[in-house]
């Protein structure tokens, strides 16, 4: 009779103390991916406080073409950026599928305006890899890249992002 | 907790100013004070024809024009609101101190005080 099952080697393992027990199950990250026309990005879960859909945005003067104005969040007046500019790509008005992502990083928190929500989505950690080593300007604000549902996706620094737009840098 | 602004128009914005900052207002054919034109002040275009207004600044003597309507009103200080944070980096009208969330939009309200100095400048 065989006894080589998975619970007797690790009972069997534990016996002979002659080895740490390793989990196979790795760390798994919380992503909401967006698209912006073609191409496809990622914020962290974590720093996504809320999806809106059909919430006004009030213009206010004086602001660049990228700050489309400001949101009131149950109260809460919260700017809203728009991510096509940010990232250097066309600007476009907002279509039907277009979200604001209610964004919160450390020192600040801002609605981001998206093309549309693809998902939220946990993948595993490790299929993120390094962005590539590119000129191009996405890479400041790239944490990494991985593919989902058969496209590219860029994983976004949401820190960097508001750090640098709000230092006039995008 | 509540608060007295003085609010207006300008350039097509909804502005406003706390009413402790004003002393009267005058018409803007009458007046015989130094005026300057609130647009030019924090950064806004000149706004197109229409009935303009003197605001008379407190304690300083001194006009800023502004078009209609003017009105004066009470609001609670639930509705005021700080800047958001990268509004306030990257707007580039002066002296804008918050915003007032009234049913139809924000109304941007300045902080005359801040303005002396470009008011000065202005009239120089």
């Amino acid at each position: 009779m065989t006894t080589d099952t998975s619970l007797e080697r690790i009972l069997s393992l534990r016996q002979e103390g002659s080895g740490e027990i390793v989990s196979v199950d790795e760390p798994v990250i919380k992503l909401v991916i967006v698209s912006l026309g073609d191409q496809w990005f990622a914020f962290h879960g974590a720093q996504i406080r809320e999806i809106l859909a059909e919430v006004p945005v009030f213009f206010l003067p004086g602001c660049p073409p990228s700050l489309e104005g400001v949101v009131n969040v149950r109260g809460d007046i919260e700017s809203v950026i728009r991510l096509r500019p940010i990232l250097g790509l066309p600007d476009m008005p907002p279509a039907v599928s277009s979200r604001i992502l209610l964004g919160q990083a450390s020192a600040m928190r801002s609605g981001i305006r998206v093309d549309r929500v693809e998902d939220v989505v946990d993948i595993v950690e490790s299929t993120v890899q390094p962005p590539p080593a590119t000129t191009d300007q996405l890479r400041p604000a790239m944490l990494g890249i991985f593919t989902f549902d058969g496209h590219v996706v860029h994983l976004l620094d949401l820190e960097r992002i508001l750090e640098d737009y709000r230092a006039g840098l995008r | 907790m509540e608060i007295a602004l003085v609010s207006f128009t300008a350039a097509g914005a909804r502005l406003a100013v706390e009413a402790s900052q004003i002393s009267g207002m005058l018409e803007a054919d009458r007046r015989d004070l130094p005026v300057t034109p609130i647009e030019g002040l924090i950064g806004l275009p000149p706004s197109g024809k229409g009935r303009r207004h003197c605001l008379v600044l407190a304690a300083a003597g001194r006009c800023i024009e502004v078009s209609g309507p003017v009105g004066l009103e009470t609001v609670d200080g639930a509705v005021i609101h700080p800047l958001p944070p990268l509004v306030a980096a990257r707007m580039t009208l002066a002296g804008v101190r918050a915003l007032a969330m009234a049913p139809s939009g924000p109304v941007l309200i300045l902080d005359l005080r801040q303005l002396h100095h470009r008011y000065d400048q202005a009239n120089s």
